[in-house]
């Protein structure tokens, strides 16, 4: 009895000690951090001779946190935390980099850290959580070590994009290095036609939304089904709105200078109009308000449609799976979305950035990252023909270039550079001009498709080195002006942020009734009413003081 | 008292580990709720602004949340009224059979689709019930029109009752059962001698005292009468039927949770709390005034 009784005081006291310690370590380290931010780089400076690629003498360890990449595949013992890039770290620069944890949730799990007071040193986060950070003091101020530590090239990227780089900002200091983006080249979209149906039929490309439809009846009259593969989102058979001029999803300006929503101005109903039209003949998937995207793209991978609304990248997904099935041959062609009169429409452009990499404050060496930006940027532009080909495989092929989580970030006009570059080696069969591992990887892609109709290398292949790729398409968009821009660029205005994805909600709800005949299109402007109360117009207003003027 | 109190100190303190891990896992997070009455931000933790019922105000302003609600009871309240009913009976006729294996056999296969999680039903569920799906193209030999089963909005909630019925009634069954073996069978006996046939052997023997165990399970399962099945209806659900198969939980998760609103995830399930407390000790009251049973 004695000794039971011994024994749960025992656990008691321990229990309470550590919750006790628990609840204790939250404050003190919140004070330490607090007093010590001041001049931690003077020390550092006179370490290095260049600031941008020098290593340390000692030896830096900094924590930091990932998320698990899927679809790299690592060597023999290698993983997210251990892998040729950390290996690289500490050979170059004598940085150790230690992963704290991996997760699948990373947001979440993320923000539970942001919480609980432990943040790793250096992380990536989305454009909210920098908000958050900000707001609560919680990371460093990178505005002069980013001037001091950062490359030409990485400057060079920060300019491509100013936007992106103001919206690492608050008052005019750096607090985000935003991680940037292909560039805008990815953004213009498509109608995809399936090629062997379409020269099965002799028709010719489509040159007005009507020819759009008409190519449709004909698929349907000679494979049977519907036309058009879109999902219940609407993400995709919105894509076409363009061709009656309506913007679903962008901020735009107005005709008094205000910024509006694209989704509930009178161009969308008359696109709402004719979908609901197309519906009414089969055009659009009878079943689409209750097919998801795999769904979506189910019965395009077993060729019983041959048009679809979509991105650059329909070669990725569904077309590996298309070609895997249906042969070379049914690989879909992308089409500029045609208006009713026969120009090509005005496309949809959207801010890029989604993610920073921040510093914490307590970090005692905030510039370390820089140094590994730095050579990441080196490695990806300029690694080629500078280092063994070992290297770089090791670094970039297979998807290892995307396992570094927060030391990344992109040439915002790398898909540009690439493309064209690209096109010119295929044209002359002269690769002199490819000097980056990923020209080489789109080129040797295209042409292995060619050759042998490798299923896998179809993304590469109708990206960029197709008879009509859709990067010529997107750079004859961007080369000519032909989009509009949202006028949401950078961060979300809070009352935005508020609604979630509800008000957006509330119009998918009704356009999927007015497409399906079950509303008449009139009930559009009932929609818009209702989307003003609900909170459409706070939300305007909010957008209007953010990005207005 | 303190003289019982002494006569049982060994089960106190055997006691003690549990009640401890109920009050640091149970108890102290209470302390969260506050969350509901601020503006959350992870960085200033507990110490984010004050902002009074602006947390609430905002999400019963949203026009579409008041049918949310409604949509919410008027599923879970079938739900639950099925949940009783068909494991019930499926235990009672269940019992008649004499042959054990039978029994057994039908007692995993019933149980198996629990084990299941939604995720992996609602794909299945597509399939079947998609326009060329088994249950369609068995109606059509018929000559009835496919039925949109997931896009109709006034056979939505119906689909979704009737399938979480048919998804969880094994493990009422596997409760009810086991209630049954624990009847006295001297009480059947003697009531054959009476001349009792079956049926009214089970009107006035198995379910008098099957009642006990019905009514802890109703009152347990009114706790959940706000969750009307957050996992069923996000992986089935689309834009079409919104207006009658929107619950709460998928209203709140594309209002806030997707984008880490905590303070107004807090603050809706503090009012599902609420409601879902008055609800048990209502049920808890009326059960026990009406047909006097009583768990504790």
């Amino acid at each position: 009895m004695v000794k039971i009784k011994k024994l749960t005081s025992l656990v008691l006291m321990a229990s309470l000690v550590i919750s006790l310690a628990a609840c204790g370590s939250d404050s003190s380290n919140k004070d330490t951090s607090q007093s010590e931010d001041p001049n931690t780089t003077s020390e550092i400076a006179d370490d290095n001779v260049d600031p941008a690629f020098g290593a340390y003498k000692d030896t830096v360890t900094i924590h930091t946190v990932t998320s698990e990449s899927a679809s790299a595949s690592y060597p023999e013992g290698d993983n997210v935390t251990k892998n040729e890039w950390i290996r690289d770290y500490k050979e170059k620069f004598n940085i150790n980099v230690v992963t704290d944890w991996v997760s699948d949730e990373y947001d979440t799990k993320l923000n539970l850290a942001i919480s609980s007071n432990q943040l790793p040193d250096v992380f990536h986060v989305n454009a909210a959580q920098l908000q958050q950070l900000i707001d609560a003091d919680m990371i460093y101020d990178l505005t002069d070590v980013f001037d001091q530590y950062a490359s030409d090239r990485l400057k060079g990227y920060m300019q491509a994009d100013e936007d992106s780089y103001k919206s690492g900002m608050r008052d005019g200091r750096l607090y985000g290095i935003p991680q940037m983006h292909w560039g805008l080249i990815d953004q213009p979209d498509y109608i995809w036609i399936r090629n062997d149906w379409k020269e099965e039929l002799e028709l010719s490309d489509p040159k007005t939304i009507d020819d759009v439809k008409n190519i449709a009846l004909k698929f349907m009259e000679k494979h049977g089904g519907y036309g058009i593969a879109v999902d219940q989102s609407l993400e995709y058979l919105n894509l076409l709105a363009i061709a009656w001029n309506a913007h679903p999803g962008v901020w735009m300006k107005g005709s008094d200078g205000k910024i509006v929503y694209g989704s509930v101005q009178p161009e969308m109903k008359t696109a709402l109009a004719a979908y609901a039209d197309w519906y009414k003949q089969g055009i659009i998937d009878p079943d689409f308000a209750v097919k998801d995207f795999a769904k979506m793209n189910a019965n395009v991978v077993a060729g019983k449609v041959g048009m679809q609304p979509f991105y650059q990248w329909w070669g990725y997904n569904p077309g590996v799976d298309t070609v895997t099935n249906q042969g070379k041959d049914a690989v879909f062609y992308p089409y500029l979305i045609p208006t009713a009169d026969g120009t090509p429409a005005t496309q949809s452009i959207f801010f890029a950035n989604g993610s920073y990499t921040v510093v914490s404050k307590k970090s005692k060496n905030p510039e370390a990252v820089l140094k590994l930006l730095n050579y990441y940027a080196y490695i990806v532009d300029e690694g080629y023909g500078k280092e063994s080909k070992e290297k770089l495989s090791a670094l970039l092929d297979k998807d290892m270039a995307h396992v570094v989580g927060a030391f990344r970030v992109l040439n915002p006009n790398s898909d540009y550079e690439q493309f064209e570059h690209v096109t010119e080696a295929l044209k002359s069969n002269d690769t002199s001009g490819l000097t980056t591992s990923g020209m080489w990887q789109k080129y040797n892609n295209s042409v292995d498709f060619m050759k042998n109709a490798t299923p896998s290398s179809t993304g590469d292949y109708l990206q960029q080195g197709s008879p009509k790729p859709a990067y010529g398409l997107a750079k004859q968009v961007l080369d000519n002006n032909q989009y509009i821009k949202t006028a949401l660029w950078g961060a979300t205005p809070e009352a935005l942020i508020n609604y979630g994805s509800t008000l957006n909600d509330l119009l998918k709800e009704g356009f999927t009734k007015i497409i399906m005949g079950k509303e008449s299109v009139d009930y559009f402007d009932k929609l818009v009413k209702a989307w003003q109360a609900a909170g459409g117009d706070e939300a305007t207003q909010a957008v209007n003081e953010a990005y207005g003027g | 008292m303190l003289h019982k109190l002494r006569q049982q100190k060994a089960y106190h303190l055997m006691l003690i580990p549990s009640v401890l891990l109920v009050f640091i896992f149970s108890y102290i997070p209470f302390y969260g709720l506050v969350i509901a009455f601020q503006k959350y931000n992870p960085g200033l933790g507990f110490h984010s602004p004050w902002v009074g019922w602006d947390n609430f105000q905002h999400v019963f302003n949203q026009p579409n949340f008041v049918r949310t609600i409604w949509n919410t009871l008027y599923m879970s309240f079938f739900k639950i009224i099925g949940g009783i009913i068909v494991p019930v009976t499926f235990a009672i006729l269940l019992n008649e059979v004499a042959h054990s294996a039978v029994k057994r056999t039908f007692q995993t296969l019933v149980y198996i689709p629990n084990f299941l999680s939604w995720v992996i039903m609602a794909g299945i569920l597509l399939d079947i019930l998609g326009s060329d799906g088994i249950i369609n193209s068995f109606l059509s030999v018929f000559g009835i029109k496919p039925v949109s089963f997931l896009g109709s909005p006034s056979i939505f909630p119906w689909t979704m009752i009737v399938s979480d019925i048919w998804k969880g009634f094994g493990f009422g069954t596997v409760v009810y059962l086991a209630a049954l073996t624990s009847i006295d069978p001297g009480l059947y006996e003697a009531a054959l001698i009476d001349g009792a046939k079956r049926w009214k052997q089970t009107l006035h023997i198995t379910l008098p005292l099957l009642m006990p165990t019905i009514v802890l399970m109703s009152v347990l399962s009114l706790g959940n009468v706000l969750n009307a099945g957050f996992d069923q209806i996000y992986n089935l659900y689309s834009p079409i039927v919104y207006q009658s198969g929107d619950i709460i939980d998928t209203y709140v998760y594309r209002l806030g949770i997707q984008q880490a609103q905590y303070s107004v995830g807090a603050a809706v399930g503090l009012f599902k709390s609420v409601v879902s407390c008055i609800m048990i000790v209502l049920s808890y009251v009326l059960a026990n005034k009406v047909a006097g049973y009583r768990i504790f």
